[in-house]
């Protein structure tokens, strides 16, 4: 939840709002928010990580919110024609900004899917 | 030796930022100055800025009201600082990682950096370690869970972001910070608060630190503000009660919590123990010093006299044990921002002093009058560390399906098997069971395999009593992609524009 307007901790303004897309569904967000705040937000803060064997997943979230622990590693999707092939950037939530038209994942998609296509 | 520069500052949070100001304003000549930080903006966790994006105009004045004096303050202070840093020439790489210092053969430093925009290295006479501190991890039943965090990250989420990590919330810490987010989370609109401090018959050991407050008035106050947010909102607070682990399937439902011992162990029986709905769990035990750089480098430590961390050696003037590279801040040994800004100085003008740019004379009065107050802030230190510094009792929570290692999913039982078969150190530990080799690179795990090995063992490493050796820093520091280590590597000159790829 966003801090209502009239509290002393508000801040005194956002940046512009965007659209991007959490696990395909569209979100709106303000210029400036991590993908975290974003996360908490839309009450999406169970991150599914694969776990070391490989076979399953567990679900983690945001620890210590200052890139530390990357617990809140999530995945973005790179956009096409950028040269890089590997198709996905793990990056970590908290300190990473919300970026307009952003795809991002919070489990591994499967890579043989297609690249999803606006 | 003009593609060097003269220092560079390693963080740019108040021991940083007080060391730039320092060095910088004493110089007699143009000092070439680097300021480095992980974050986007300078200030760190206790001067938190919101995002640039959240401030359409310059020293836009704020829409509201700051609630209390010492917020008026905190910010004003804050603008202060950042007005006297901006002042200082100096070429600021922020978003910026440190992932390697070493030597150069002809003296001096070489930083290897992970810039937004690719890798980068620079190379500097002197280096100011003033990287911080981060919450302290204490593992526990359940605290892998999605809505366990930390105060730091709640802070930042409060404070930068202006975003409520949930509505049901169990503040569980000890120490001014606790108390500082279970307010703050009552200002920003959160209807469920709950507040524990750690710290066993707080009141009756506190009283004979009395005199430490002594001219302490702008924190008093503060603590006085918490307080009766507090109270008005009817927050139930705690005190000798913490939380001992966090239940639910796939994220926080319930808490349980525990009146803990003088040990902080906490008590068996109903009594001792209840269970609270909540869906949000903050916990703050609180800090361990970053020294993953300063121990990379070969800096001496030894162990905190209050035996949680190591901490570098320093002299008088904040001189580790390696030349020209000097350490300030939580980084170096926790004391907050006060006693952080004051080191800061000190090791601003020790630089400038030892790299030419100010009379030695000159340099030893300055720093002589800094050591005075350096000693009230040390004593405040002090008795916070006293006071809530959680007790051997704390560390016994994890069970032994508890993950110590997040990162390889490691738990307290696998540890300990490797600790049994003969693992002698947590060098050992992390090359069979693999704690500490994650994305973190063991800052959450370090000390927790160091006390499982020394719990085993009881045998004195490196001739200290209380917790073995941490695991050798190794370089990179940070994770590095391989489409980063493809690129090519950009030298960072005092000219500030990154020549031509190396």
């Amino acid at each position: 939840m966003r801090i209502i307007p009239n509290s002393p901790l508000a801040p005194a303004a956002r940046g512009a709002p965007l659209t991007l897309w959490i696990d395909g569904r569209p979100v709106t967000a303000f210029a400036g928010e991590t993908l975290a705040a974003v996360l908490f937000v839309e009450g999406r803060r169970v991150i599914y990580r694969p776990a070391v064997d490989g076979t399953s997943t567990r679900p983690r979230g945001v620890y210590c919110g200052m890139g530390i622990c990357f617990e809140c590693l999530v995945w973005v999707e790179t956009p096409v024609g950028t040269g890089d092939d590997s198709h996905l950037r793990a990056v970590r939530a908290c300190l990473t900004p919300v970026e307009s038209g952003m795809r991002i994942h919070t489990s591994r998609p499967n890579p043989s899917q297609p690249r999803s296509n606006d | 030796m003009n593609e060097m520069f003269d220092l560079a500052i390693v963080g740019a949070g108040p021991a940083g930022l007080a060391a730039l100001i320092a060095a910088g304003e004493a110089s007699e000549q143009r000092m070439h100055i680097a300021l480095l930080d992980n974050r986007p903006q300078p200030g760190g966790q206790y001067y938190l800025q919101p995002p640039l994006a959240f401030q359409p105009l310059a020293f836009q004045p704020p829409a509201f009201q700051p609630p209390h004096r010492s917020a008026v303050h905190h910010r004003a202070e804050a603008q202060a600082v950042f007005a006297r840093a901006q002042a200082i020439d100096a070429c600021r790489l922020l978003d910026t990682d440190v992932w390697n210092i070493s030597p150069l053969k002809q003296g001096g430093w070489q930083l290897d950096l992970r810039m937004p925009d690719g890798l980068g290295r620079l190379e500097a006479r002197g280096v100011i370690l003033a990287v911080g501190a981060y919450d302290r991890p204490v593992p526990f039943p359940g605290w892998t869970l999605p809505g366990v965090m930390t105060a730091g990250a709640v802070q930042n989420l409060l404070k930068s972001q202006g975003v409520l990590p949930g509505q049901r919330i169990v503040v569980s810490g000890s120490g001014p910070l606790s108390w500082a987010v279970a307010a703050n989370l009552v200002e920003a609109g959160a209807h469920g608060v709950a507040l524990l401090e750690a710290a066993p018959r707080l009141l009756r050991r506190a009283l004979p630190h009395g005199m430490a407050l002594w001219g302490q008035w702008a924190r008093v106050c503060e603590g006085i503000h918490y307080w009766r947010v507090l109270r008005r909102a009817r927050v139930p607070i705690c005190v000798g009660w913490a939380a001992i682990a966090a239940h639910g399937e796939q994220e926080v439902r319930a808490v349980e919590i525990a009146r803990l011992a003088e040990d902080w162990s906490p008590l068996a029986g109903v009594e001792n123990r209840r269970t609270l709905e909540a869906d949000t769990l903050v916990v703050g035990y609180g800090f361990t010093p970053a020294t993953q750089l300063s121990r990379l480098i070969g800096c001496r430590h030894v162990l905190d006299p209050s035996g949680q961390y190591d901490i570098p050696v320093r002299s008088s003037e904040m001189a580790s044990s390696q030349p020209a590279v000097w350490i300030v801040g939580d980084g170096a040994r926790i004391g907050g921002a006060a006693l952080a800004q004051i080191e800061g100085q000190i090791a601003g003008l020790a630089a400038a002093g030892a790299l030419g740019f100010l009379k030695p004379d000159h340099t030893q009065a300055l720093i002589n009058r800094l050591h005075r107050s350096l000693r009230r802030e040390q004593r405040f230190a002090d008795m916070l560390a006293a006071l809530f510094t959680p007790r051997a009792g704390w560390y016994a929570l994890a069970q032994e399906d508890t993950l110590i290692c997040r990162c390889e999913d490691v738990s307290l039982g696998k540890i300990k098997a490797a600790v049994q078969s003969g693992a002698q150190t947590v060098n050992e530990v992390k090359g069979l069971t693999r704690a500490g080799m994650g994305f973190c690179q063991g800052r959450l795990c370090g000390d927790s395999v160091a006390r499982v090995v020394h719990a085993v063992h009881r045998s004195p490493v490196r001739n200290r009593s209380a917790a073995p050796e941490p695991a050798t820093p190794r370089p990179p520091l940070w994770p590095l992609s391989l489409t980063e280590l493809s690129a090519p590597i950009k030298q960072v000159t005092p000219a500030c524009r990154p020549s031509k790829p190396a």
